[in-house]
């Protein structure tokens, strides 16, 4: 029904090609519901959109299960902490996805309570516009990871430059 | 180092179980959240458990602040309606209905009658907006996901017809001083009838997988169960106030917008639990049908914004063309100042009243904005519901009660 | 209510009956609100804070109350004094005003005698300013404070971004306790040999 018969019984490739097929195919977000694009981001896993064609559907609430973080709305100064240890505890490899524009850069909030930005406080792969950002842009978001996660050495490391959707 | 030798074990070696009553455990602390997936958002629930039944609960409030009310102060009235939206993120434009009404009556604008029903129509429908996000999350944390999936499906159906109004599926901003942005076109109207005709069997289906169902109906059924007096003296308002059995409602209350004309029932529970709870909001979405069917019968026709222009933001297309509109948009944009005062203005929000209490200078932003959120306040009740229930209520009890952080911590 | 030592206040665009009150009298006033069947305000809406840093006194707080039974919406104002900003808690009356005067403390402030556990609400314990007064702006005046804590840091703003993969996490010491203070101000647990 699907790869078994595009293949022939014996295949070879590059480990590397190989391991960044599969991870990029079974990502596993870790979705830091944090505001509005946290509906957005339930909305993307929905019947209409629907995550799993594209392999990361499996929302974990543990971080040690999973690889990517959708950081979906305003980070405050005060849940900042709490951010970054659920980032720490997120085994390597592993990827953050910015959603919307309060996670990029502030967004609208240029004041005393809000981040400016996630990647003040941990390395973002993926910057998605929008506010909310329509379940699209989020898909197409996990779409430019996985191109970034095939080209991923073995060993996890991370390709420098970050990628804006928008 | 000790060294291991061998013991056989004999039935009279292990601990006795305890007898009836000297079952004692410590107490012990827990932190559920902020980041947990029952907890809607990022509040932190910190319990002091014993064995399974919660002795103490401290809800910690404000990872999500924003500062909007700060942000208000230095925003002109117009502007505000950005923060408005993003405060109650699943009735964006309710927000936006609470705010446009505040200023309105601040600075003594009439709307005309088309706007006020495409604003009432638009706030019904944020209700059940807000309701399908409850049903759907409030399945998936009693454990029935396949809700999760219906609700969703519904939702998405209305957000197609808020996209077509709006042009975004959230946050719209759709909302002008003294009107709408733009006409409801009537091919849209033919849409919004064929959903609300559809709707209310979808609301059928809710009702089969939940209402009757077992493991639904253990899991809510006198679980967070406060009553009429302890929620007033919360200031609960809304549907958690309504399941206790006090039937207050502003739109009847203190009707605002075109609800003193329109028929429709105000449902009220007996016993203010959780299922009471779930109950009173299945009735409100049945109810918020009945109100956009009687608006969309009769929509009154007429313009969609005052036309007051010293006021009021000239439509797009004149100000384009016409020199006299383009001096008005930029004289409202720039500086319009509406008269000093101050105004409390109050709005059935789906959490419940949500006011804005707003301080005017006379300046062209305002002065001090207090937004009395449903939310903050409702989650007060958490306390007396949670104390004395089972850990595992808990869920139940934050799903039953919904709140969004957004709009509780501001 | 007049008798009580409230002063009528003209009436604004909403129509609201509005009074207002000295802080003495406040908490009598208050009592007679609550208790007197011929005022019966049993829901307390909203308790708003509101700074003007030219008048004296310099804070405001505003209580909206409304009647079930009379439906009837009222407004009281109490001035507090920016040398003394305290003002008689409500919490015995109206449950719910425990946490409106918790965030008019973290906002503004003020203090509300009587409060049974009057700390910060919106704003990390320990934040050293209120931000809703005038004088403070609305950028903030040194965000990352809300992550270094005493005895060790959390979180620090110099956490640098591009470093590799596992360096970056040297500087965070995480070693003491949760981020957003449990510690702090949680119900604690009798000490260990206590019992």
């Amino acid at each position: 029904m699907g790869v078994e018969e595009k293949f022939p019984e014996v295949v070879t490739a590059r480990l590397t090609d190989l391991v960044g097929w599969a991870r990029k195919n079974s990502l596993w977000p870790m979705p830091l519901g944090l505001s509005c694009c946290a509906i957005e981001m339930m909305a993307t896993v929905g019947p209409r959109f629907d995550l799993s064609r594209f392999g990361a559907e499996v929302f974990r609430f543990s971080p040690r299960q999973s690889d990517v973080m959708i950081v979906a709305g305003t980070l405050s100064w005060k849940m900042a902490g709490v951010a970054r240890r659920i980032y720490d505890q997120m085994p390597d490899p592993k990827w953050v996805i910015a959603m919307g524009v309060c996670a990029s850069s502030g967004g609208l909030y240029r004041n005393y309570a809000v981040v400016p930005g996630v990647d003040r406080i941990m390395p973002v792969d993926v910057y998605t516009m929008g506010c909310p950002p329509r379940p699209d842009t989020l898909i197409r978001a996990v779409m430019e990871l996985q191109k970034k996660i095939a080209e991923l050495a073995i060993d996890g490391r991370r390709p420098r430059e970050p990628v804006l959707v928008q | 180092m000790t060294t291991l030798t061998e013991r056989i074990v004999t039935v009279a070696d292990l601990p006795q179980p305890p007898g009836e009553g000297d079952l004692h455990s410590e107490p012990m602390e827990l932190s559920m959240g902020p980041q947990h997936p029952a907890t809607h958002g990022v509040l932190q629930c910190k319990l002091i458990l014993d064995g399974e039944k919660i002795v103490r609960i401290d809800p910690v409030m404000g990872y999500l602040h924003r500062g909007k009310e700060k942000h208000a102060e230095h925003m002109t009235y117009q502007q505000f309606f950005t923060l408005t939206d993003r405060l109650d993120y699943l009735q964006p434009l309710a927000n936006e209905v609470g705010w446009a009404l505040t200023v309105e009556k601040l600075a003594g604008i009439e709307v005309p009658a088309r706007a006020q029903a495409i604003r009432t129509i638009i706030c019904e429908f944020m209700r059940l907006s807000a309701h399908l996000v409850w049903a759907g999350i409030g399945g998936v944390d009693t454990g029935a996901v396949s809700m999760f999936m219906y609700a969703f499906r519904d939702r998405e159906a209305l957000f197609d017809l808020l996209d077509e109004l709006t042009g975004l599926r959230t946050n719209q901003e759709y909302l002008r001083i003294g009107g709408v942005g733009t006409d409801l076109p009537a091919e849209l109207i033919v849409k919004m009838k064929a959903w609300i005709a559809d709707f209310p069997a979808h609301i059928d289906q809710f009702e089969l997988l939940l209402t009757g169902n077992r493991i639904f109906h253990q899991r809510m059924r006198g679980v967070g169960q406060i009553s009429a007096a302890q929620a007033i003296d919360l200031g609960v308002t809304g549907p958690c106030l309504r399941a206790t059995g006090v039937g207050v409602d502003l739109r009847r209350a203190r009707p605002y917008l075109l609800y003193p004309q329109l028929e429709f029932d105000v449902p009220v529970g007996t016993r203010g639990d959780a299922y009471d709870r779930y109950l009173v909001r299945i009735e409100e979405m049945r109810q918020s049908t009945r109100i956009l069917k009687q608006l969309l019968d009769q929509l009154p026709a007429g313009d969609w914004i005052a036309k007051d222009w010293k006021n009021v933001l000239p439509p797009k297309g004149r100000v384009y063309t016409s020199m006299e509109e383009m001096i008005h948009q930029f004289k409202t944009v720039t500086d319009w100042c509406p008269p000093k005062g101050e105004v409390y203005q109050a709005t059935e929000a789906a959490n419940g009243e949500l006011g804005f209490y707003l301080l005017s200078a006379g300046e062209s932003h305002p002065y001090r904005v207090k937004i009395r959120s449903p939310s903050f306040i409702n989650l007060q009740a958490l306390k007396p519901m949670a104390i004395g229930a089972w850990f595992g209520d808990i869920v139940a009890i934050i799903a039953s009660l919904h709140f969004i952080m957004g709009e509780c911590d501001r | 209510m007049t008798a009580l030592g409230a002063e009528v206040l003209p009436s604004t665009q909403d129509g609201l009956a509005a009074f207002r009150v000295g802080r003495d009298a406040w908490p009598q006033l208050a009592q007679a609100m609550k208790r007197d069947p011929q005022l019966a305000f049993e829901l307390l809406v909203d308790v708003a804070g509101a700074d003007f840093p030219r008048r004296r006194p310099r804070f405001e707080v505003v209580y909206h109350l409304w009647s079930l039974t009379f439906n009837r919406l009222v407004r009281v104002k109490v001035g507090v004094p920016e040398e003394d900003p305290q003002i008689a808690s409500v919490v015995e009356l109206w449950g719910s005003a425990d946490w409106h005067e918790r965030e008019t403390f973290d906002l503004f402030g003020i203090r509300f005698a009587g409060h049974p556990d009057l700390r910060r609400i919106l704003l990390p314990d320990g934040y050293p300013w209120h931000p809703l007064r005038k004088d403070f702006p609305v950028e903030g005046i040194d965000n990352s404070i809300c992550y270094v804590r005493e005895g060790g840091v959390l979180m620090t703003r110099e956490l640098a971004v591009d470093r590799p993969a596992g360096a970056d996490r040297t500087p965070v010491d995480l070693s003491r306790g949760d981020p957003a203070g449990f510690s702090d101000g949680a119900p604690t647990l009798p000490e260990e040999g206590a019992k």
